[in-house]
């Protein structure tokens, strides 16, 4: 069990490593004085170390009005954009896996079709669109909620739905799936022909059976997440860092799009290794592998 | 036949869409540039089919116009990207062992990834424009098409008729042509249909950032992007390129969607061992 943790660091570590090499490689197209390299003579690797030190440590370099290293002043914005992904990422979940094993036992009910026009018209709409189409009848027609709040609850709304529309549009579909294909299995009819009742068979064979397709989905969605997040941020005047590397772009702050970047993919390697450590639990043939 | 009349519809109006992108420049009523102050924001009719926008240009023409950008963006990314993971994966497929395993992991890891956070940064550094984007793009989405390939040579190799010709003698290029490709171009063409209509969203959304193309070039993200200030005054600018956006992508996931169904009942899945459920191994599921 270790050993797979270990093995599953060293992987996400490495990727951490070939994110950040592969941001700096790409201010080889800017010029030496925004970016802070050394002489024309120092080397790229040192200078690719001297980078990251800056980046996490701090330097003398003013960023935005920060002394402090890019990594933490840009941290304030974290905490807001870490709620707002955690919310999403909860509404979707929790939708996902109800309307999906919904779906799956009422297969070719009315329900079931009406969910799946839903969520098929879900995955076509970009999440632009619809929160465009959010703020202009729920905010500015009706009059109904805010767009731009500060920690008004009804400010988190219209983003959320925004941003997770889609995704559950996309997760109902695998849950579905995965769900079907274990509704299909012979245990299920053993189950209830022995007179137990679906709910129980949903909560103690069919879910546990199908976590593993249901978290490897979810890692897919986590990161169309976080993909979704700047725009939404930068829609709904979001004080968070996806909306901040937005403007950034404009005023080509090269420093805040690298810590963006940076940030991103600590959250994505995080919530990888969450979700590889609960396959690892669901999936007793993996115990074994691992014993072995 | 039922299916294959709604792929035929489907297909006949995904047909329909491209051409319209691709002769758009002939069908165009007027200059998608050329900007006219005192007609700005005039709704659909007097000749302007649906109307001007904030600089006066045709709406019409501009969507066009946008069509086509929109379209060989996406295509171009799309078969980029497939041809490029396919052709990883099938090496990995093939050689299997240690390099198999290497490249799955890395896909693996990469399949998850955010791929506009990328696209964002690329575009942010080193500016915006549409090699960035299908760098930035390509460098994250290969790996869906490689697990796939991979996926299918492994299976494929195992099947009776490639061990016959192997041992009839085949060579390594006349297996790959005449017995692998045959067999995943199916399942390869379904998920790149299906892709088209992900990417689509994807590069609209990064040209709302407007990280795509530069202002005058007309895209349906930035024309939406620039229909945002005037949503309640004027919103024929807004309706009309979103609309024109979501029913597109509808039509080509109908179409990606109907093709699987089409397809699927055909492919075989005869070497596919019937599941068994993790938990219900041989011990069988104890009492509950």
């Amino acid at each position: 069990m270790k050993r797979f943790l270990i093995t599953r660091l060293a992987q996400l570590f490495i990727v951490f490593l070939g994110v950040s090499f592969f941001t700096y490689a790409l201010t080889i197209a800017v010029p030496y004085s925004a970016v802070g390299r050394g002489g024309e003579g120092t080397s790229f690797l040192l200078n690719y170390l001297t980078w990251l030190r800056r980046i996490f440590v701090g330097s003398d370099q003013v960023i935005m009005g920060y002394r402090r290293s890019a990594f933490v002043g840009f941290g304030q914005f974290i905490p807001s954009t870490v709620k707002h992904a955690c919310i999403s990422l909860l509404v979707v979940v929790f939708f996902s896996l109800l309307l999906g094993v919904l779906t799956a036992v009422k297969k070719d009910s009315p329900f079931d079709y009406v969910v799946r026009f839903f969520s098929f018209i879900g995955t076509a709409v970009p999440n632009f669109v619809l929160g465009v189409y959010l703020i202009l009848f729920f905010s500015l027609r009706l009059k109904l909620l805010p767009i731009i709040s500060g920690d008004d609850p009804r400010g988190m709304v219209l983003p959320v739905i925004a941003l997770s529309t889609p995704l559950i549009s996309r997760y109902v579909r695998q849950v579905r799936g995965a769900v079907l294909e274990e509704l299909n299995q012979d245990y299920v009819t053993g189950a209830a022909a022995r007179g137990i009742g679906m709910p129980r068979i949903i909560r103690l064979h069919i879910l546990p059976n199908a976590m593993a397709s249901i978290l490897s989905s979810l890692g897919v969605i986590i990161g169309q997440l976080l993909s979704g997040i700047a725009i939404i941020e930068m829609m709904f005047v979001w004080r968070g860092i996806g909306s901040l590397t937005v403007q950034s772009i404009r005023v080509r702050d090269y420093t805040v799009i690298q810590a963006y970047v940076i940030w991103m993919a600590i959250f994505y390697i995080v919530a990888r290794f969450i979700i590889d450590v609960l396959i690892y639990f669901f999936d007793p043939q993996l115990h074994r592998k691992g014993a072995a | 036949m039922l299916k294959r009349l709604r792929l035929y519809v489907l297909i006949a109006l995904a047909a329909m869409i491209l051409l319209v992108a691709v002769f758009g420049p002939l069908l165009a009523p007027d200059d998608p540039f050329r900007i006219d102050l005192r007609n700005t924001v005039r709704p659909p009719g007097s000749g302007h089919w649906l109307g001007t926008d904030t600089l006066g240009r045709d709406l019409f023409s501009r969507l066009l116009y946008g069509a086509r950008n929109s379209f060989a963006l996406t295509l171009a990314m799309v078969l980029i990207v497939t041809i490029v993971g396919a052709a990883i994966g099938l090496a990995a497929g093939y050689i299997g062992g240690f390099a198999d395993a290497l490249a799955m992991q890395a896909a693996d890891i990469l399949l998850a990834f955010p791929t506009m956070v990328f696209a964002i940064a690329v575009a942010g550094i080193m500016g915006p424009s549409i090699y960035h984007t299908i760098i930035a793009l390509g460098a994250v989405s290969w790996a869906k098409y490689a697990r796939l390939t991979s996926g299918l040579v492994k299976d494929i190799r195992r099947s009776n008729y490639l061990i016959q010709a192997r041992f009839g003698g085949a060579r390594l290029p006349r297996i790959v042509i005449k017995y692998i490709l045959p067999n995943a171009l199916p399942h390869i063409v379904i998920m790149t249909t299906l892709d088209i209509g992900e990417m689509m969203i994807t590069i609209s959304t990064l040209s709302f950032l407007g990280l795509v193309t530069p202002p005058p070039a007309p895209e349906w993200g930035n024309m939406i992007a620039a229909s945002r200030n005037g949503m309640l005054l004027y919103p024929h600018m807004l309706i009309y390129t979103s609309m024109v956006l979501i029913i597109t992508v509808v039509v080509f996931n109908l179409l990606g969607d109907s093709l699987r169904d089409f397809l699927d009942p055909k492919l075989s899945h005869a070497h596919a061992p019937r599941k068994r459920s993790r938990r219900n191994t041989a011990k069988g599921t104890g009492t509950t």
